[in-house]
């Protein structure tokens, strides 16, 4: 019993070590965005010796932080609105109607999923921003990964509603309640646990996307949070301490929303997976 | 039995389905094929004039050595980062399911790197890789590490696939952790009664039971490390020398900075055949090797 014991402890070493492997890349750039810039390059490994907030600021401006998390915020909401609507429509017709139509298109929807989005690239800049005149705007961003985003949101509603028993739909039907009514009064607000963690997933993809948004969005008042990253950490390529002050910036509201939301997260994961 | 049928079917179809499905068609498959049409063209993404020239992308690309490197270096990165992902997580979910305190903790945090984005992330190690280990090799005399791994071709592939490690690693600890959770105790415990070792059991019973998660992951690895390119962007920029220059980077460089529209297309489409073998493979092997409950 002894044995197990001491077992137990180097176990819960062994992870604590790896927490801090998993960890401390983050630690360090929260340690020395409150450093001087001259402190960061002499000792970047110690905690700082001052704490100087001043690169925070700096950062937030010369970023114009909150233009590019209102860009971001918009982008995000909006597609998983659309897409949680949209795709969880569209399951409740594949779940619940049997047609050779609908289950050939959800059949090609399910193949597109693995698709790269390197195959899509060029033919979206051109069709939507050359040939339709979307530039530099969100609304081509939303609806193209409102689109991408489509087969995985019907795919994971239909499996949970699979599990929905007919009969609830049947004797909504027998009082004389219409498809429709039935679908949003009754169904959906059966599907929140799934919507949750559709939406979860969804917006992790849309706030961290880079490519996506730096196709269609050029000037600095459209830029989204991982844009602004990039542009920041090219151009003031020298002064660091802002640029420790601005990824924190740009992470923390992500990390908040996983705090609150680990739990759909992490099943989030489980269930995506076979995303691919 | 009461069901929908006729036009009630298909208004419901046409009300619910089509909305959907319309986006999808005009977002995904419309420019799939469009963008096959566009492969055939040459195209410098100001004309509006096409000019059609059959296949003389595809053997332009197959002719230049610039495209076979990135694709062999993406496979030395995709082997790299299959491989240590995975036996990182397979460790970290064996480790976080065992009888642990605090292992949801563990989980909670171990799974940070993945809540941050690709271009951050790579930032964030760009000065770790600059600034952080080559002090260390400084001030502990460590030739190897005294100067940024990331100036030298074969360290900044090591360091990509690291990277790239660390933060995958993180989110198959997820799927494995479902995995091992999956596997009933009584199974183990009938091993350990039967006097099995904990390498036998690990291996003779663990393993064979979390076999579909470990397809998944192999996949989702493969899949996800041929695709890579946010990360590739802010940590290397395909540098130093374009040595490290992943397929997806060079599409997009071939594309966005050489304006080679056409050309840039040819090897999307290389690429879209390259995934869609694997994930052919990919349902080939879940269906064959599923263990029957």
């Amino acid at each position: 019993m002894v044995e197990r014991k001491s077992v137990k402890f180097w176990l819960f070493v062994l992870a604590l070590l790896l927490t801090v492997f998993y960890l401390f890349p983050l630690v360090l750039v929260g340690m020395n965005s409150l450093k001087t810039t001259g402190e960061f390059t002499t000792n970047p490994f110690s905690a700082p010796s001052r704490l100087v907030f001043e690169n925070y600021p700096q950062a937030f401006n010369q970023m114009h932080f909150l233009t590019s998390l209102c860009n971001t915020l918009i982008l995000t909401v909006t597609i998983c609105v659309l897409v949680a609507i949209l795709g969880s429509m569209a399951a409740y017709v594949v779940s619940r109607i049997k047609s050779r139509f609908v289950s050939f298109f959800y059949y090609m929807m399910i193949a597109s999923m693995c698709a790269p989005f390197q195959a899509f690239m060029i033919p979206l800049v051109k069709l939507y921003a050359a040939q339709l005149g979307f530039t530099n705007s969100l609304v081509p961003v939303i609806y193209i990964a409102t689109g991408l985003n489509m087969a995985f949101a019907t795919f994971l509603v239909r499996g949970f509603l699979n599990s929905i028993p007919l009969e609830i739909d049947q004797a909504a039907m027998i009082d004389g309640c219409g498809s429709i009514r039935l679908f949003f009064k009754i169904i959906m607000p059966m599907l929140v646990p799934i919507e949750v963690t559709l939406l979860v997933f969804v917006a992790m993809g849309i706030w961290n996307d880079y490519l996506l948004s730096s196709l269609f969005l050029q000037t600095q008042e459209m830029r989204t949070l991982p844009m602004m990253i990039r542009v920041f950490c090219a151009q003031y390529s020298t002064d660091y301490s802002p640029m420790m002050a601005g990824l924190v910036m740009s992470i923390a509201p992500m990390l908040i929303f996983y705090l609150l939301c680990q739990k759909q997260i992490l099943a989030g994961v489980v269930q995506g997976s076979v995303k691919g | 039995m009461l069901t929908r049928r006729g036009w009630d079917t298909w208004k419901l179809i046409l009300l619910f389905f089509c909305p959907a499905l319309f986006v999808w068609l005009t977002a995904m498959v419309i420019p799939f094929f469009y963008g096959i049409f566009i492969s055939f063209t040459k195209w410098d993404g100001i004309a509006t004039e096409y000019t059609l020239i059959g296949f003389a992308n595809y053997t332009k690309v197959f002719n230049t050595s610039k495209f076979w490197l990135s694709l062999q270096r993406t496979g030395i990165y995709t082997i790299g980062t299959v491989v240590l992902s995975n036996v990182m997580g397979l460790i970290l979910g064996l480790l976080l399911t065992s009888s642990l305190k605090g292992r949801n903790a563990f989980r909670t945090a171990i799974y940070v790197p993945n809540v941050v984005g690709g271009v951050a992330m790579g930032y964030i190690w760009q000065y770790i890789f600059s600034y952080g280990f080559t002090r260390i090799g400084q001030s502990l005399g460590i030739p190897g590490l005294s100067t940024s791994m990331l100036s030298d071709p074969a360290k900044a592939m090591v360091a990509l696939i690291l990277v790239s490690s660390w933060q995958l690693s993180a989110y198959l600890m997820i799927i494995y952790v479902a995995g091992f959770t999956n596997v009933p105790g009584e199974l183990v415990e009938a091993a350990r009664v039967d006097g099995a070792t904990s390498w036998g059991v690990f291996w003779n019973v663990r393993i064979p039971m979390i076999r579909p998660s470990i397809t998944i992951c192999l996949f989702l690895a493969i899949v996800r490390s041929f695709m890579v390119f946010d990360v590739n962007l802010s940590l290397t920029d395909g540098g130093p020398f374009g040595t490290t220059e992943l397929i997806a980077l060079r599409i997009y460089n071939t594309a966005f900075v050489s304006l080679k529209f056409g050309n840039a297309q040819a090897q999307a489409v290389i690429l879209f055949i390259i995934v869609a073998i694997i994930s052919v493979l990919q349902a080939y092997f879940t269906q064959k090797r599923e263990v029957q409950m």
